[in-house]
C-alpha cells in the first residue's frame, strides 16, 4: 500500500518537473530578444551573430531544440552561463552553500518562533499574549524584507555596531578550506573558532530579517491549526479525565495541528531561496541570489532557466518527502482511509 | 453544546456580521489603513504640494522640513509628493493584479472542481508546474525577457498568483459540491453554469473574498520588491519600492528617504492584512456540528 | 434515602455569550440530585440546556462563551465550581467521568487506542506502565470486547462505531468514577448496538456502585434506563420524579406534549398532536388502489474499492444484491435497516444518482434519472442545514426546480403558494434559510420538492435530524400531503415508530439484502426473520405508556 502510494507520487514529480521544463524553456524562447544576439554583443556583424545562431542550435526548429534542451538536462547540463561563460551547473554549485546556509539559518529562527508564538497565541487565546502575538505575526508577513534589512543595518550596524554590514566572513582571516561551503560547518570541522565566530556575526543579520518574516507566516498557520485541533471532540475526552492542560495541548494537539504546517515547510523553504534574492542583494552576501539578479538583468537565460529548475527540482524533492512523511504521521493516510 | 450552535447560527444573520465587523478593534484598524491608502491613492496626487517628477538640483537631499515636509531626494525631487503619487500605483497593482488572477482563478478553479475528471486533474497538475517554480525569479526573468517596466512586472506577478487562486476556489468548490442542495440542482436537471453561479461561487465567495483581501497585501510588498531590484517601475516614476531602492544609499545621512516609502508599504499591507483577517473571523466563523 | 446525594446541583443559573458582551441565561434556576449508585435521566429537547447543566459537574461546560452566574454545584460534598485547576483535574476521571455522543470524532484519530487508553489510566492511578497495560486489558474485557489484542493496537478509524463507543466507556471506567455523565451515548449508533451499549452502561454502574447521570432527547431509552428523570425546557426543570410515574401520568402540559407526540400510542396515520395542531382527528380512511410507480428487477449495485495500475477494478463491495420489488401509486413503501445495509444507495439509485450495476430500474415508466429531471420524482434529504443553499433566500430555493425547467415569471407569487401549503406562511420570502428553525427548513425543502407536482417523493430520514414535537408536525404534513394529492412515498427510516405509523408495506434491508417485504401491520407484528425480530426487540419503548 505504502510503496503504492510512493510511486505515484514519484510519478506526479516527474510530470511535474517535465511541466516546470516545459515551461522554462517555452517562456525563455518566446521573448522578444534574440539570444545570439545577446551573445555576440551589440556591435558583432550579422555574420557572426548567424554563426553563434548555428553553434547554439538556434537555427533548428523549436520542437528539436526543446528535445535537445532535454537530452542535456538529462545528462545533468544546464547550459552555459552567457554573463560568466562557465557551465550553470558550476556556477550555481559556487554560490549555493551561501544560499543554503542563509535559508537554512533562517529557516531555523522562522520555525521555532513560530511554532513558540503560534502555540503561546493558541493557548492564551483572547488573552493580551493573543493580541500581541498576532499583532507581530501580521506586521512581519506585511513588512517588506528590503526595507526591513535596511532598518536593521541601520539600528545594529549604524547605531549600535553589533554586527558586520555584509559579506559572510571577515576578509582579513586567513581563507576557510572549502569543505562543504557551509562557513559554520567548514569552521568547526577546520577547528577555527575564529572564522566560526565571525561567519556567525555576519549570518545573524541576513538570517533574522529573511527568517522573521517567514515566522510571521508560521506563527499564523500554527495558531489557526492549533485552534482548530484543540476544538476537536477528542480534547474534550481528555480533559474530561483530567489529563493535564500541557498534556493535552503537547501530547494530543500539538501533534496532530502540526500536520498542516509540515506542508508549508516544503513550499517555504523553495520561496526563502528566492526570497534570499532581495536579503542578498542588501547585505552583499554572495549567494545565488547575486548570481540571478545579475543573470536576470544582463537577460543570461541559460542562468535563469538554471536556477528556475534547480529551484523546481528542490521544491518538488520536498514535495516528496513530506508527503511520504505523512504516510508514517497520519496513520489514517496510510491506510488509505482517507485521500 | 447545543446551545451554542444555536447562537452561533442566529449571529450569522446580516446585522450581527456587520456588528461583528465593527466590534473587532484589529478589523477596524484595517479598514482605516485601507481607507487611507485609497484616499491617498485618489486625491493624493490632487493635493500633492509639489510635481513629483520636477527636478530641482538646488534643494538636493534636504532633510524633512516646512517646505518639504519628508525632505527631498538626490535630484531634489519633494518626497512627501512622491509617496502621494506612488499610493496610486501601488494599490492599483495590487487591486488589479488581484482582481484578475481572484476572477479568472475563481472561474477555473470552480469549473475543475465542479467537473471533476481528466480535466481537474490536469489544471491541477499544472497549478503543481507553476507552484513549483520559484515565483519571484519568474517574475524577474519575466519582465527582463520583456523588458523591466510596470506593466509587465504586472502581467508577471498576476501569472504567479492565479494558481493560488484556482486550488482555493477548486478546494471551495469539492466541498459545496459535496453539499445536498447541488445533488438536488443536479436531479432537477441544472446545467453547469446554474450550479457554478448560483451553488458554488456565492457559497466559495467568503473565503475567496478574504483570499483576496490577504493577496492584495502580498503582491504590493511582490511588486514593491520587484521595483526595488529595478524590474518594475522605471525612473522617473515614483514608485515606493523604487525609492527606497534609490534611497538606500543615503540611509545614514537622510534615513526619512528609505524608510518613509518602506512604511508606507507597510502600512498599506498591514491595512489589507488586517481587513483580510477580520473579514475570514466574520465571514467564516468556526464550523458547525452538523445536525444530529 | 437519607445520606446526602453524591450531586447537588443547587440553583444553578448560567448564561451563554454571542460575543459583543450579550450574554443570555440559558439555565436557570435548575437544581438537580443524583444519588450513589443511582441512575438518572436528564430529558429534554435541543436547546433546553440539559447538556450544559450535567457538564457544569466537572466543569466542562465550553470555555470562554459560558459563564455559571448563580447557584451551585457539589460533587460528593464539594463545590466544583470554586476548584482549583489541579483540584478538578483529580476530579475528573477519578470522580466522575463523561461519555459523550461523537463516538467518530471522541478518540485521537492519530493514536492507537492502547496508548489512549493507557494514558486514562495513568492520568488517574499510580500505576506503572506493565500494570496500566493489564488494567487496560481488564477494561477492555469489563466493556465486553472480545477481540482485546486487536482492539489495543487499532486505531479509531479502523472501529466501529459501536466498538468506539465501547472504548470510551473503558476510558471512562478507568479510574472507576463515583458518577458516569453519559451524554446522548447511543444517539449516532444503530438500534440494535445501542441496547447492547445501554445493558452495558447499566451493568457496569451496577457492578462497581457508579452513578450515573443520562442525558438523552429520547424518553423511550430513559424510561428503560433510568430509575429516576429530570425533565428540562428552555433552561428550567419542568419536572422531575420516578420514571414509571412521570412517564404514567405527567404532570406538566409539556411532559404530556412530549410524550403525547410519539407516533407509537396513536392509530397509524392519525395527526399527532404538536404545538399548533388541531387534537387528534383520526385518521381517513387511506386505501391503495393504484399501479406500480417503481419497479426493480434484480438491482446489484457494487462500488469499486480497489484499482490496478491500468485503473480496471479488482475488488468490489456489493451494496445491493439483488433487489426486487414494486412500489404502487399512493402508497408508502418503508426501507428499513441499519447503517451500511444499503437503504441509502438503493434509494439513490431509485433517484438515477447511482446507477446499478446490473438489474433494471424503472420509474413512473421511464429511467430514474428521466423522472427526476421532469419533476416527477422528488428527493427529501436527512439534513435540511446540506439540502438548502444558505446563500439563497426563500423563494428562489423553493422555486429553483422551475427556474431550471425554465419557468420564468411570478416565481414569488408561486414560492408564496407552495410554502402556504407546507405550513410555512407569513413573510419569509426574502430571508435566507438559516434564519430558520430545523424544522422550518425541513418544511421548505418539502415546499421546493412539491413545486413541479410531483407523483413520488423519495424520503431519506426525514425527521431523523428533527426533535420529537418537531418530527410529529413534519409527519402530520407528509400525511395531509398524501391524502390531499395521492402522493406516493419511498421512505428510508431506522426509526421503527416512525416506519409503522406512516408505511403500508416496508422492506427490511441487511448488508445489501433485502430480507424481508410485505405489509407493515403483519410484518411489524409477525416479523419472519430473526433480523427483523431482533431490531424490534431492540427498539426502546417506552414503559407503561
Amino acid at each position: 500500500m505504502i510503496l503504492k502510494l510512493v510511486a505515484r507520487r514519484l510519478a506526479m514529480l516527474v510530470f511535474v518537473l517535465f511541466g516546470v521544463v516545459v515551461l522554462t524553456f517555452f517562456i525563455s524562447r518566446l521573448i522578444p530578444t534574440d539570444p545570439a544576439r545577446l551573445i555576440a554583443g551589440d556591435f558583432a556583424s550579422e555574420e557572426v551573430v548567424e554563426q553563434i545562431r548555428v553553434e547554439l542550435g538556434f537555427d533548428r526548429s523549436l520542437f528539436e531544440q526543446f528535445w535537445i534542451h532535454v537530452g542535456n538536462l538529462l545528462q545533468g547540463d544546464l547550459g552555459t552561463s552567457i554573463t560568466t561563460g562557465q557551465p550553470v551547473l558550476q556556477d550555481l554549485a559556487t554560490y549555493a552553500p551561501a544560499t543554503v546556509e542563509l535559508a537554512v539559518a533562517a529557516m531555523m529562527i522562522a520555525v521555532i518562533g513560530g511554532i513558540l508564538l503560534g502555540v503561546l497565541s493558541a493557548v492564551y487565546k483572547d488573552g493580551w499574549i493573543d493580541n500581541l502575538v498576532r499583532v507581530v505575526a501580521l506586521t512581519g508577513v506585511s513588512t517588506p524584507s528590503f526595507w526591513l534589512a535596511l532598518l536593521f543595518l541601520l539600528l545594529f550596524y549604524g547605531t549600535l555596531g553589533w554586527f558586520p554590514a555584509g559579506g559572510r566572513i571577515d576578509p582579513t582571516l586567513a581563507p576557510l578550506d572549502r569543505i562543504s561551503g557551509l562557513y559554520l560547518v567548514d569552521s568547526i570541522v577546520a577547528l577555527r573558532p575564529d572564522a566560526f565566530l565571525s561567519a556567525l556575526t555576519h549570518l545573524v543579520l541576513p538570517a533574522s530579517c529573511l527568517g522573521l518574516i517567514t515566522m510571521g507566516v508560521f506563527a499564523r498557520l500554527i495558531r489557526a491549526s492549533l485552534l482548530e485541533e484543540l476544538g476537536r471532540a477528542y480534547i474534550r475526552t481528555f480533559r474530561s479525565i483530567g489529563l493535564a492542560e500541557h498534556r493535552v495541548v503537547f501530547g494530543h494537539a500539538l501533534p496532530n495541528a502540526l500536520t498542516p504546517f509540515v506542508t508549508q515547510l516544503g513550499l517555504s523553504f523553495a520561496a526563502m531561496l528566492t526570497g534570499a534574492v532581495v536579503t542578498e542583494a542588501i547585505f552583499g552576501w554572495p549567494g545565488m541570489g547575486g548570481y540571478i539578479l545579475q543573470a536576470t538583468q544582463s537577460l543570461d537565460f541559460p542562468a535563469i532557466i538554471g536556477f528556475t529548475i534547480i529551484v523546481g527540482v528542490i521544491y518538488a524533492v520536498l514535495n516528496l518527502v513530506i508527503n511520504i512523511a505523512y504516510l508514517f504521521l497520519d496513520p489514517r493516510l496510510r491506510s488509505g482511509a482517507v485521500k | 453544546m447545543r446551545i451554542v450552535t444555536g447562537l452561533r447560527r442566529r449571529s450569522r444573520s446580516l446585522g450581527l456580521i456587520f456588528d461583528e465587523l465593527a466590534g473587532s478593534p484589529l478589523m477596524r484598524l484595517g479598514a482605516v489603513l485601507v481607507a487611507t491608502a485609497i484616499i491617498a491613492a485618489l486625491v493624493g496626487p490632487l493635493v500633492a504640494p509639489y510635481d513629483p517628477t520636477a527636478i530641482d538640483l538646488d534643494v538636493r537631499l534636504q532633510a524633512p522640513s516646512m517646505a518639504h515636509w519628508l525632505g527631498t531626494d538626490e535630484l531634489g525631487r519633494d518626497l512627501l509628493s512622491r509617496l502621494l503619487h506612488g499610493a496610486r500605483i501601488s494599490l492599483a497593482i495590487g487591486v488589479s493584479i488581484v482582481a484578475l488572477s481572484a476572477s479568472v482563478g475563481t472561474l477555473i478553479g470552480a469549473y475543475a472542481g465542479l467537473k471533476g475528471g481528466w480535466l481537474d486533474a490536469a489544471i491541477m497538475r499544472a497549478t503543481d508546474v507553476v507552484l513549483s517554480l520559484p515565483g519571484l525569479v519568474m517574475a524577474m526573468a519575466f519582465t527582463a525577457a520583456l523588458g523591466p517596466s510596470l506593466f509587465n512586472a504586472t502581467l508577471a506577478l498576476a501569472f504567479v498568483a492565479t494558481p493560488g487562486m484556482v486550488r482555493l476556489a477548486r478546494g471551495q468548490a469539492l466541498t459545496v459540491r459535496s453539499e445536498a442542495y447541488v445533488e438536488a440542482s443536479q436531479l432537477y436537471g441544472a446545467p453547469s453554469r446554474h450550479i457554478l453561479l448560483r451553488h458554488i461561487i456565492p457559497n466559495a465567495a467568503p473565503a475567496l473574498i478574504v483570499q483576496a483581501t490577504l493577496s492584495v497585501g502580498a503582491i504590493i510588498l511582490a511588486a514593491a520588491a520587484l521595483s526595488f531590484l529595478g524590474l518594475g517601475a522605471q525612473p522617473p516614476t515614483a514608485e515606493w519600492g523604487a525609492m527606497v531602492a534609490n534611497g538606500r544609499n543615503y540611509l545614514t545621512i537622510h534615513p526619512a528617504y528609505p524608510i518613509a516609502p518602506g512604511l508606507a508599504i507597510l502600512v498599506t499591507a498591514t491595512g489589507f492584512n488586517l481587513l483580510g483577517d477580520g473579514l475570514n473571523d466574520a465571514l467564516n466563523p468556526r464550523r458547525e456540528g452538523r445536525a444530529k | 434515602m437519607t445520606e446526602a446525594p453524591l450531586v447537588q446541583i443547587d440553583e444553578l443559573e448560567l448564561s451563554f455569550t454571542s460575543g459583543r458582551g450579550r450574554w443570555s441565561p440559558v439555565v436557570k434556576g435548575v437544581s438537580i440530585a443524583v444519588h450513589a449508585g443511582e441512575i438518572v435521566g436528564l430529558v429534554g429537547e435541543s436547546g433546553s440546556g440539559k447538556s450544559v447543566t450535567a457538564m457544569s459537574i466537572p466543569q466542562l461546560q465550553p470555555r470562554g462563551i459560558s459563564q455559571i452566574t448563580g447557584g451551585r454545584v457539589a460533587l460528593a460534598g464539594r463545590c466544583t465550581s470554586q476548584m482549583s485547576p489541579s483540584q478538578l483535574r483529580s476530579v475528573r476521571g477519578g470522580d466522575v467521568s463523561v461519555v459523550f455522543q461523537e463516538p467518530m470524532t471522541s478518540l485521537n484519530p492519530t493514536r492507537r487506542i492502547q496508548a489512549q487508553l493507557i494514558e486514562a489510566i495513568a492520568a488517574n492511578t499510580a500505576l506503572d506502565k506493565a500494570q496500566a497495560k493489564a488494567r487496560a486489558k481488564t477494561l477492555l474485557l469489563d466493556v465486553r470486547i472480545r477481540d482485546r489484542e486487536r482492539v489495543l493496537r487499532a486505531y479509531p478509524f479502523e472501529l466501529s462505531g459501536g466498538m468506539r463507543q465501547r472504548v470510551m466507556l473503558a476510558i471512562a471506567f478507568a479510574a472507576d468514577p463515583k458518577l458516569l455523565i453519559a451524554d446522548e451515548p447511543t444517539t449516532a449508533l444503530d438500534v440494535t448496538v445501542q441496547a447492547e451499549v445501554l445493558a452495558l452502561i447499566r451493568d457496569l454502574a451496577l457492578a462497581r456502585g457508579a452513578a450515573v447521570l443520562f442525558i438523552s432527547h429520547d424518553l423511550a431509552v430513559v424510561s428503560q434506563l433510568c430509575d429516576r428523570v429530570y425533565v428540562m425546557r428552555q433552561g428550567e426543570i419542568v419536572e422531575a420524579g420516578q420514571v414509571t410515574h412521570v412517564l404514567t401520568s405527567p404532570s406538566h402540559s409539556y411532559t404530556r406534549g412530549l410524550l403525547d407526540c410519539l407516533p407509537e400510542g396513536h392509530e397509524k396515520r392519525a395527526r399527532l398532536p404538536a404545538p399548533g395542531v388541531a387534537p387528534c382527528t383520526g385518521s381517513e380512511q387511506h386505501v391503495v388502489a393504484g399501479g406500480q410507480v417503481i419497479a426493480l428487477e434484480e438491482v446489484s449495485v457494487a462500488f469499486t474499492t480497489k484499482r490496478d495500475w491500468r485503473g480496471r477494478a479488482t475488488e468490489a463491495v456489493q451494496a445491493v444484491k439483488s433487489a426486487s420489488f414494486n412500489v404502487r401509486r399512493g402508497e408508502t413503501f418503508s426501507l428499513i435497516g441499519e447503517s451500511g445495509s444499503g437503504k441509502t444507495t438503493l434509494a439513490r439509485t431509485i433517484m438515477g444518482l447511482q446507477p446499478p450495476s446490473s438489474g433494471a430500474v424503472t420509474v413512473l415508466g421511464r429511467a430514474p434519472l428521466e423522472a427526476a429531471r421532469s419533476g416527477r420524482l422528488q428527493m427529501i434529504y436527512q439534513d435540511p442545514r446540506s439540502s438548502l443553499n444558505p446563500r439563497m433566500p426563500v423563494w428562489q430555493i423553493v422555486t429553483e426546480p422551475l427556474k431550471i425547467a425554465g419557468f420564468r415569471s411570478d416565481r414569488r407569487e408561486k414560492a408564496k403558494d407552495l410554502l402556504d401549503r407546507s405550513g410555512l406562511a407569513g413573510d419569509v420570502l426574502e430571508k435566507g434559510p438559516r434564519e430558520f428553525s430545523g424544522g422550518e427548513r425541513q418544511r421548505i425543502a418539502i415546499a421546493r420538492a412539491l413545486s413541479t407536482d410531483p407523483e413520488i417523493l423519495v424520503l431519506d430520514e426525514p425527521t431523523s435530524a428533527l426533535d420529537a414535537s418537531v418530527q410529529a408536525q413534519i409527519l402530520n404534513l407528509l400525511l395531509d400531503l398524501q391524502d390531499a394529492r395521492g402522493l406516493t412515498y419511498f421512505l428510508i427510516s431506522h426509526d421503527m415508530s416512525v416506519v409503522a405509523h406512516m408505511s403500508d408495506r416496508i422492506a427490511v434491508m441487511r448488508t445489501g439484502e433485502i430480507v424481508e417485504l410485505g405489509f407493515a401491520a403483519d410484518k411489524l407484528q409477525n416479523p419472519q426473520t430473526e433480523y427483523l425480530q431482533s431490531l424490534l426487540k431492540a427498539t426502546p419503548r417506552l414503559i407503561g405508556a
